[in-house]
């Protein structure tokens, strides 16, 4: 954190002036020790210089802290665009750190050096997160949001724990951040990420589906878009634009999704783009469960 | 004794001012062996953390029942009405506080705000962090009920004292520049009135808030609240440190047999660290959802301290400067006083700091300051009257020597128990999570070392004054004081 140094620096400075603070008053006590009964100081004042020393100084530090203070204020309140969003809440076990609505984990999983906007959540009771290693803590009354950003400089785990109004940490709430280096933390969120892995096959097709955007061209319903609807498609007589004919099916499919513009539906255009490289074998596999679903008799209307 | 001068005037409706001290004295002493023996449960839970005590729940109560006792019934009460009421007509040469019936009032408040208090924290359930946040919905109504009423009280009593002390200074005329301990009372009273009459309010609150049909504090309404508290506390340690510290100065400058260094300049100090410490204030304000902006103008103020502080250390140092000093336990007393709150207010002020205060709040950091501004320097402060003043308020001077030796266990003992809250909490960490960060257990049992050392000074301390004043009750012919 970047301001690590100032920490360290202001307690250096309170411990070093309580030490000097106590040092001098002993050695005023040693030196002015009363010996005899009618021993009496006379009264002194601080000379005219020391006291002005004595206004400037203070007021100087004063007004450095205060600049300091008011730009790490303004840095820390507004995040920078494109931080990385995460919510936390309470879940069934412990934490649930969301990173999209599929994604979540019960650990913290972070990128080294990029910004994060952490948003804690508590629909019930008071809960608060505790990251030391930022020295970060937020409590989140019932009901209410709180959220921070943040940006991770070391690639480490880290101790993560929270509490439930307790003041005391919570069992269940003990967890760790994990700061990946980049490519480390694209493979964990893509292992995250992976519909297959979370979803039975038509129930994942069915995500894919639409988390890569094909119904902004294909309906689930039997009326054509852009492209024609998917309503049906497995088993359909196809003509294309250079007259050659086929039947729909899976390897028809996989071919449509890999290379569309070696075949394309007489009366539609050929706008769709080649999903090569974004979509696996298996995740097309999946996709093909899925369109078993569109016909009349589907498991799914 | 002759019983029936006991009787004449029952403790309730004696008017006679030491012993209203005496008792109020009494009051916070109980005050504190509850809240330090919940803090010694605490400090148990934290040694054995590896195999924690306490579950959470109750060890959130307890901190709740340390606070309540050791901050609102010791640290916020006994400066006001145990320490000042001795020592303010000897300093404004008046025979008596006015308005005698006013410490009466007090002290009788003061016992039922006590009294109320202990049903609570008997009656049961107390919720965390209490009453810093607002009651969990888990709290027992009735204890929420008590709390109330208790601090209601509480608020009545300081606002008494407040009203007392006030016109007792002002009876006597515009008080010399160099009386820094008048000084300080009397920027302490006015603080006080504020704290007094905000408790009593905040407590009408908390009060409807406990009545199941009218919950009077929303999601939002609970943030109001706690900045409302924060408040409240930055108010505390102003009516708190202000007295103390004078009177502290000036028994620098008696046992220097000369006057408080710097002329109006202490003066000054001190009626412009009241009006920056009621108006300052840094990020936990804005915690409650406070503007940028106004967070910025806040933390200057509150940062602002560094320079009449500085004005009241080059005073004193001044005052010891080529002094001819006799050292008894109440120099030693008045100077660990000083010290605690030169520590603790620097550290304080760094809380007003923006680029730190955020990740510092809810650390031990904080917990440390309040510890030292509330804690330390109201005990130093009793410590340092009570051994000054043991003629008037025992009856009997105390043992010279062994007071010494009390004073030296104090002062070795509280900076022992929470210099190491200033690192721990530098580290993000609040105490009693050592074991999630291993790192700080070796400093955590070095303040647990630190408190037992306090304690033991402490205990010491408690067992010289009744000493003497059971000497004192014992062969009456020695002191002239009234009965307790
Ligand atoms: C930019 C619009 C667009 C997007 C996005 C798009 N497609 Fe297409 N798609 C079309 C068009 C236009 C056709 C018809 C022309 C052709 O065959 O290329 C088509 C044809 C198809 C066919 C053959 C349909 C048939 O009835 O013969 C399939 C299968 C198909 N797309 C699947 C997909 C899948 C799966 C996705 C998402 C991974 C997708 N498309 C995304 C525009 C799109």
């Amino acid at each position: 954190m970047s301001a690590d140094p100032h920490f360290s620096w202001l307690l250096v400075a309170t411990v070093a002036a309580a030490v000097g603070f106590v040092t001098l008053v002993d050695v005023l006590l040693v030196l002015n020790l009363r010996r005899h009964a009618e021993d009496r100081g006379e009264d002194f004042e601080v000379p005219r210089g020391l006291r002005i020393m004595s206004l400037l100084l203070p007021l100087g530090a004063a007004a450095a802290l205060v600049f300091t203070g008011a730009r790490d204020l303004v840095q820390a309140t507004v995040p920078p665009l494109h931080s990385l969003e995460v919510s936390a809440s309470r879940g069934e076990e412990g934490w649930d750190f969301r990173y999209s609505p599929e994604v979540a984990a019960d650990s913290l999983h972070l990128p080294v050096h990029r910004p994060v906007r952490l948003t804690l959540e508590s629909p019930e009771g008071p809960l608060t997160l505790k990251i030391p290693a930022l020295r970060l803590e937020r409590t989140a009354r019932a009901g209410a949001k709180v959220s921070a950003w943040f940006e991770a400089q070391v690639a480490d785990t880290f101790a993560l724990w929270g509490e439930a109004g307790h003041r005391a940490p919570e069992e269940g709430l003990r967890s760790a951040m994990v700061v990946h280096s980049g490519p480390s933390f694209d493979r964990w969120f893509a292992s995250k990420s992976d519909l297959l892995e979370m979803y039975p096959p038509v129930e994942a097709g069915r995500h894919l589906v639409e988390r890569h955007g094909c119904l902004v061209c294909h309906s689930l319903d039997g009326s054509p878009r852009t492209g024609p609807s998917f309503w049906g498609v497995l088993g359909r007589h196809r003509v294309f634009s250079d007259g050659t004919t086929a039947v729909a099916d899976s390897s028809y499919v996989r071919h449509s999704v890999l290379q569309p513009q070696s075949q394309i539906v007489q009366g539609f255009p050929g706008v769709m783009p080649s999903f090569e490289g974004k979509l696996r074998d298996a995740d097309i596999a999946a996709i093909i469960d899925f369109f078993e679903t569109l016909r009349e008799n589907g498991e799914e209307q | 004794m002759n019983p029936s001068s006991v009787r004449s005037s029952s403790w309730y409706s004696t008017t006679d001012s030491d012993r209203l001290a005496r008792i109020q004295l009494s009051l916070a002493a109980i005050a504190l062996s509850l809240g330090l023996a919940y803090a010694l449960l605490l400090r148990l839970h934290l040694l054995a953390s590896l195999h924690p005590i306490l579950a959470p729940s109750v060890f959130g109560q307890s901190l709740s029942a340390h606070a309540l006792f050791s901050f609102f019934f010791f640290a916020l009460v006994v400066v006001p009405c145990g320490v000042v009421p001795p020592v303010l007509p000897h300093l404004v040469q008046q025979p008596s506080l006015a308005f005698p019936r006013l410490q009466q009032w007090s002290m009788r408040l003061h016992f039922f705000a006590l009294a109320s208090m202990t049903l609570a924290v008997l009656s049961g359930s107390l919720s965390a962090s209490w009453p810093e946040l607002l009651p969990e919905a888990t709290a027992h109504p009735w204890t929420v009920i008590w709390v109330a009423i208790a601090l209601h009280l509480l608020g009545l009593c300081l606002v008494c004292t407040a009203l007392q002390s006030l016109s007792t200074i002002s009876t006597s005329g515009f008080p010399s520049p160099t009386a820094a301990a008048v000084w300080g009372i009397l920027c302490g009273a006015v603080a006080q009135l504020v704290v007094g009459v905000l408790l009593a309010a905040l407590a009408i609150l908390i009060f409807f808030e406990a009545a199941p049909s009218a919950a009077v504090f929303d999601a939002a309404g609970a943030l109001v609240y706690s900045r409302f508290f924060h408040f409240l506390e930055r108010a505390a340690i102003v009516a708190v440190l202000l007295p103390s510290v004078g009177i502290g100065m000036q028994i620098v400058a008696h046992r220097g047999a000369r006057r408080v260094a710097g002329g109006w300049s202490t003066a000054l100090a001190m009626a412009s660290i009241t009006a920056l410490g009621l108006s300052g204030g840094g990020l936990e304000l804005m915690n409650a959802g406070q503007s940028v902006g106004w967070s910025v103008v806040q933390s200057a103020l509150g940062l602002l301290i560094l320079v009449p502080a500085t004005t009241l250390v080059t005073n004193l140092l001044a005052t010891l400067h080529r002094g001819a000093l006799r050292v008894d336990a109440a120099l030693l007393f008045a100077l660990s006083l000083i010290t605690t709150a030169v520590v603790g207010g620097l550290a304080a002020i760094f809380l007003t700091d923006l680029s730190v205060a955020g990740p510092l709040l809810s650390t031990a950091f904080r917990s440390a300051v309040l510890h030292y501004l509330l804690g330390g320097v109201s005990l130093f402060a009793v410590l340092a009257v009570v051994s000054a003043h043991a003629d008037d308020l025992l009856g009997r001077p105390l043992e010279e020597g062994r007071a010494r030796v009390a004073a030296a266990l104090c002062f070795a003992g509280l900076h022992l128990a929470f210099l190491p809250g200033l690192w721990v909490g530098n580290r993000g960490l609040w105490f009693g999570e050592a074991e999630l960060a291993p790192s700080t257990l070796r400093w955590e049992n070095l303040a647990s070392g630190g408190a037992a050392v306090l304690l033991v000074g402490i205990a010491a301390f408690v067992f010289l004054s009744l000493r003497a004043r059971l000497d004192a009750l014992r062969s009456p012919e020695g002191g002239d004081s009234p009965p307790l």
